[in-house]
């Protein structure tokens, strides 16, 4: 079995999850992550079920040692400063920066993307991690309620798109979903006629049903981010 | 004593020689993210810089504070769209796969041939106020009909109860003979 470090040298990737409010984009991001062994959380909401930390001085000792261990780790901060959030993603950058090629693989939730991401704004350091993190050994889920609410940055470069059901989305994402209907052959229901992926639905959200998958079908891009997970 | 699986060799070196910790590593990026400016302008081709609408762009390139008359009256108008659009009205907006906008308005859907124009209008002051406003709309958008230049004489008596941004619109598409108005 590969060790984390080797495993880092794998292509990551990002994926980017809208959806409206209990659409199921949440239970999609716990399966998601489900398989990652290394997962840090950025959870302003208390979303996930995962220890939290929610001072910053904490919350650098806790990276710290994610960065020196090679052992399983999940955490989650959820601070009560934005002050603290943007020093978090500062310190994340630099540690991926800095030790570049010494970085563990691991997986990067940013829940309610849009706190720190609109049309016109974008925290410097969490672009940084959106655009190049995949070269550090970072894979990243990025959710909110709408694409309109979120930096093309966050878009643009996400490997993945996944949608669920909501009341509109940007031009640009409306022409991609045209476009991977098309070359797929298949015809999308519109976001909004989506099934809210709700407790009485089925444990796990169906594309087509539930969410749109794109650029890629949902089925034939989920073995690459298991194998990406797991180092298989 | 936790085991530090980083070579110290590779480490980078700090400014003063001496090879930089995980610890200062985070510390120096701390520090830097609070001075650090956002990303707060699109850049050139991005989606944004194509739907923000000419007039806005051209206020900004002015520096411009103060509004013309007309100006103004396009906010107006805008304003009162936003009135006529709130979540309590009678119509909600959305966008389809297209990019095209439509009303919701409990009228009988109508011919295809006089489609474009209204959605137009629509799509104009949707690039205009959604991506700021999207939130108000979010959890319950739905599709009624699809308006077409027909429906106008339909609307026309709900719309004169809820809005007279619609008398204006009226008045507009009749002076500037507009096909089928």
């Amino acid at each position: 079995m590969s060790s984390l470090r080797e495993r880092s040298r794998r292509l990551n990737m990002g994926v980017f999850i809208s959806g409206a409010s209990g659409s199921g984009k949440s239970r999609m991001t716990e399966r998601l992550a489900a398989p990652w062994q290394r997962v840090i959380y950025v959870d302003p909401m208390r979303s996930f079920r995962t220890a939290t930390v929610e001072q910053w001085p904490d919350a650098a000792v806790t990276l710290a040692t994610f960065w020196r261990s090679d052992k399983p780790i999940r955490f989650g901060v959820t601070f009560t400063s934005d002050a603290h959030y943007v020093k978090f993603f500062g310190a994340l950058a630099a540690l991926m920066q800095s030790l570049r090629g010494q970085n563990p693989n691991f997986l990067l939730v940013v829940d309610e993307v849009d706190l720190w991401s609109s049309p016109k704004y974008l925290d410097p350091n969490l672009s940084h991690i959106f655009r190049y993190g995949r070269h550090y050994g970072c894979s990243w889920i990025a959710n909110c309620r709408a694409d309109v609410q979120t930096h093309r940055d966050v878009r643009m470069n996400a490997a993945e798109i996944i949608l669920f059901r909501q009341g509109m989305l940007s031009p640009e994402m409306s022409k991609m979903l045209a476009a991977a209907a098309i070359q797929r052959g298949a015809n999308f229901p519109e976001v909004w006629q989506l099934t809210p992926h709700g407790p009485d639905e089925p444990a796990l959200a169906e594309e087509h049903t539930h969410f749109l998958a794109i650029p890629e079908a949902f089925d034939i891009w989920l073995p690459q981010w298991h194998a990406l997970a797991t180092g298989a | 004593m936790e085991k530090n699986i980083l070579d110290l060799n590779e480490i980078p070196q700090s400014d003063s020689g001496t090879p930089e910790s995980i610890e200062d590593i985070i510390a120096r990026g701390a520090a830097t993210a609070l001075e650090s400016e956002p990303v707060t302008e699109p850049e050139a081709g991005s989606e944004i810089e194509i739907t923000e609408p000419r007039r806005r762009r051209a206020y900004r390139r002015r520096g411009k504070k103060e509004l013309t008359a007309e100006e103004q009256q396009a906010e107006q108008a805008a304003a009162d769209l936003d009135a006529f659009f709130s979540p309590d009205g009678i119509g909600a907006v959305f966008t389809n796969g297209l990019n095209a906008f439509y009303l919701s308005c409990g009228a009988a859907p109508l011919t295809e041939q006089e489609q474009p124009m209204l959605a137009r209008v629509f799509a104009q002051w949707a690039r205009y106020r959604l991506p700021a406003r999207a939130s108000a709309y979010q959890p319950d958008i739905l599709l009624v009909a699809t308006v077409s230049m027909a429906t106008l004489p339909r609307l026309k008596p709900i719309a004169e109860k809820t809005a007279p941004w619609w008398r204006r619109l009226f008045a507009k598409l009749r002076r500037k003979k507009l096909p089928n108005v």
